[in-house]
């Protein structure tokens, strides 16, 4: 037992030894001038039946911020309900909605541990010409690009009695915005994309795509399905 | 047995690990560096050319670390004359630097280093040079004892990368093509062509880098230097200046102006120390230094480390000028004179370097409520733009301490807010109350709890004023403004064109013929380049020197002469 403590110690001791003749890294500069993220506090009085968040915990992220740098290991949650990215200070545990045009990109990886992308993009509404940007989840990028809007609505209020009383609560549930970036540029942008609205939007190329789609026995019934047809299609059709 | 068996190959396995480790670390992360001038002695107002390189310690690879270097110019027994901070791009810079007309004829050092040099203990870049003053006639300053065996003509002999002429003897103004010899590894050189001097022989870049200077930094075991690899690091405490104690957990501000509200701030350590990144968007500027939230009654104070402060004295063993060297000395004085007066100093081409963009430290980036103060009446002063104006501000008076509070629109509940000036942390409010709509260009508001970092603020006011207002307002106790100087760089090329740029009657004697710090070398083939001779005759030196890129130093020379016979043949 002596000899396995001795062991033990003399292998903690010489790493630990060989450590200080190392320099200073860059990494350490890194991490000592790291990008300060900036924002308005975040205090959320209201209640919900729902979830207003994307995901239920923290994820640890990677940020690109707008001036071109990046911060890591921060924990944020997307608020669907305001499209706003709020981050968790570890220092003082506050809540910060972060300046949304001071990010333009975030990676997490969620509980399946697939990585997810958002991007800050600009959506022109095509009547007014009016501009405004929102967070969208970047599920495919190619010459078709496919982004989701992780949109979280109220749908209805509902009354509930608690200690005698009556409150009215909003109840939120997720109601995604999907966009689809076609080879021309133009956007096509739905809450529900089925086989017929998607082959619209390639006239000349429906029966090729059809086939396709038969071919590899897909589907338009999930999210997941319409990414593997856009994959296919930027892999097959558009390279 | 087996027990001990297991521990002997753990221990082994330990020991390998430490071992690598530890080659690992001096090979790839402590510096050397190395500076190269156009010649060893100069006329004060003439420009001392360099090429800085920042090299690998242990491999003498160029270092991709450090991207600020230092030079200073120090004389004997007295404090620097000059301090330079430069750019460095992939291990080297290259630049002048301008010799003030007022300095006296002795004999400078030359020091040059990198901050991260500091944490190792390691040896500074040490190189004498000699200064004579323009008007100095009686030129009995001392010199140092040379004492330096290695100098170019040395070199020449032993070297198989050689120089080749056209010719050994010029006449003035006559081409000359220098050929350079073949290289195992591709390298980039410095090249100067300058007038043989006696008075103080150069030092190889092969000697310096063979056996560095004794004068070194303390080693630091703290390691507390970090790696100036996205810029300039600034360091410094804060200090109670009564009692003298350093002043521990306290947030320090910096910004500077610009049109947009802009912070960086450090939090000292447990010894009252800070450090802060001044990247490109700092370089040339005037910096705004504070320290946020000092209690009433305290007099705490910024003191910022001397970057070039040098752990020696230079006090060298001097014996008096020769007669031959002062004849020397005064035909440079002469030719110096020659081109001031017909202003004959326009030889240098220097390459424009790319402009750096910067990043801006923003204090936020959300849209504000903007009031332009030039669409309303004019208003006395800043109480009275609020009172008018500003419905969600109050600005208080008691006694003559004004205080300026701000409505959260979330909690309704009145807070003083962060005031920016000119894009600079406003460090005490009072300063502002006299500007008037005259003064003021526009106030951006933003009345909610703002966070930036780990701090915490209620609301923005940020005024923009018509003429950097900030400037004219004195800086609180607690606060510092310094300028923190361009950093030097860029590559310059000084070549001599009798052919186009002078006249046959206009006066034509240059000391310096060629110099250029970036003359690439290729593995398998020669590489040519030419320069003019001047009027001015006497024995002249090619030397090209630098580092390859495999990490071999470089020297290597050759004279030529420069006559002005005439040539009888040809009447």
């Amino acid at each position: 037992m002596k000899h396995t403590i001795f062991v033990a110690l003399l292998m903690f001791c010489i790493p630990a030894f060989s450590m200080t003749s190392f320099p200073v890294g860059v990494s350490t500069v890194d991490s000592v001038f790291a990008p300060k993220l900036t924002g308005e506090s975040y205090n959320e009085f209201k209640r919900f039946k729902g979830n207003p968040f994307i995901t239920d915990d923290w994820m640890e992220s990677e940020i690109l911020l707008a001036t071109g740098q990046i911060v890591h290991k921060k924990d944020i949650k997307y608020n669907g309900l305001l499209d706003q990215v709020v981050w968790l200070n570890p220092v003082n545990s506050n809540q910060v909605i972060l300046d949304k045009l001071s990010l333009n990109e975030f990676w997490y990886v969620n509980m399946k541990g697939e990585q997810v992308h958002f991007r800050r993009i600009d959506i022109v509404e095509s009547a007014t010409g009016h501009h405004s940007q929102v967070f969208a989840e970047a599920a495919v990028e190619g010459k078709i690009s496919f982004f989701i809007q992780r949109r979280i609505m109220r749908v209805e209020a509902e009354n509930i009695i608690e200690d005698n009383k009556t409150y009215s609560i909003d109840v939120l549930e997720p109601k995604p915005l999907y966009y689809i970036k076609l080879p021309s540029g133009t956007c096509f942008v739905t809450g529900r994309i089925t086989r017929h609205s998607f082959l619209k939007l390639f006239p000349d190329q429906r029966k090729v795509i059809n086939k396709l789609l038969s071919k590899n026995h897909l589907n338009f019934r999930s999210e997941s399905a319409v990414i593997k047809t856009i994959e296919l299609l930027n892999r097959e059709l558009f390279l | 047995m087996r027990f001990l068996k297991q521990v002997f190959f753990l221990l082994a396995l330990q020991i390998v690990t430490l071992v690598s480790g530890n080659i690992y670390a001096q090979g790839s992360g402590q510096e050397a560096v190395y500076l190269q001038t156009d010649r060893t002695t100069y006329i004060a107002g003439e420009p001392v050319y360099y090429k800085f390189y920042v090299l690998d310690a242990e491999n003498r690879k160029r270092s991709e670390i450090s991207k600020v270097g230092y030079i200073l110019i120090r004389a004997a027994n007295q404090n620097p004359v000059l301090k330079i901070k430069v750019d460095i791009t992939t291990g080297t810079s290259n630049g002048r630097i301008v010799l003030p007309d007022s300095l006296i004829s002795g004999v400078y050092k030359l020091v040059a280093f990198t901050s991260m040099m500091k944490n190792q203990g390691a040896p500074l870049f040490n190189k004498e040079i000699v200064i004579v003053n323009r008007f100095d006639k009686e030129l009995n300053f001392k010199l140092p004892i040379p004492a330096l065996t290695d100098t170019f003509k040395a070199l020449q002999t032993d070297s198989t990368f050689v120089i080749t002429t056209d010719k050994t003897e010029y006449g003035p103004r006559e081409k000359v093509k220098v050929s350079l010899g073949k290289l195992n590894s591709k390298a980039t050189l410095a090249v100067s062509v300058s007038e043989e001097t006696n008075t103080f022989p150069d030092k190889t870049i092969v000697k310096t880098m063979a056996g560095l200077s004794n004068d070194a930094f303390k080693i630091r075991p703290e390691n507390d230097y970090l790696p100036e690899s996205t810029g300039k690091i600034l360091r410094g405490i804060v200090q109670d200046e009564m009692s003298g104690k350093n002043i521990s957990d306290v947030v320090v501000l910096l910004s500077r102006i610009d049109s947009i509200p802009n912070l960086q701030y450090a939090t000292t350590n447990s010894n009252g120390f800070f450090q802060l990144l001044l990247d490109d968007y700092y370089n040339g500027k005037q910096l705004f230094l504070t320290i946020k939230d000092v209690p009433t009654g305290q007099h705490w104070k910024i003191r910022l480390e001397d970057d070039f402060e040098l752990p020696y004295k230079w006090n060298p063993s001097m014996v008096l000028n020769s007669g031959s060297s002062k004849a020397q000395l005064a035909k440079s004085q002469q030719i110096v004179y020659i081109n001031k007066t017909y202003q004959l100093n326009n030889d240098v081409k220097e390459e424009p370097t790319p402009e750096k963009s910067s990043v801006c430290p923003r204090f936020y980036y959300n849209p504000v409520k903007t009031t332009v103060l030039s669409d309303f009446v004019p208003l006395n002063d800043f109480p009275e733009i609020v009172v008018e104006l500003f419905p969600t501000i109050q600005v208080n008076k008691n006694k003559e301490t004004y205080k300026v509070q701000m409505m959260n629109v979330t909690t309704f509940v009145y807070s003083e807010p962060v005031i920016f000036l000119d894009g600079v942390y406003v460090d005490d409010v009072n300063k502002i109350m006299g500007l008037g709509s005259d003064k003021i260009k526009k106030i951006d508001l933003l009345a909610a709890e703002r966070v930036f970092g780990d701090l915490v603020f209620n609301g923005v006011i940020a005024i923009t004023s018509n003429s950097n207002e900030i400037l004219k307002i004195t800086p609180a106790p607690q606060s510092l403004r310094i300028k923190n100087e361009k950093r030097q760089g860029g590559n310059m090329l000084v070549t001599v064109q009798p052919d186009s740029l002078r006249s046959a009657t206009t006066p034509f004697f240059k000391q310096l013929l060629y110099w250029n710090p970036g003359l690439e070398l290729n593995e398998n083939s020669t590489t040519s380049f030419g320069f003019y001779t001047s009027d001015n005759t006497g024995d002249f030196i090619i030397r090209a020197e630098g580092i390859s890129e495999n990490g071999t130093p470089v020297s290597v020379c050759k004279s030529i002469k420069v006559t002005n016979q005439p040539n009888i043949t040809d009447k």
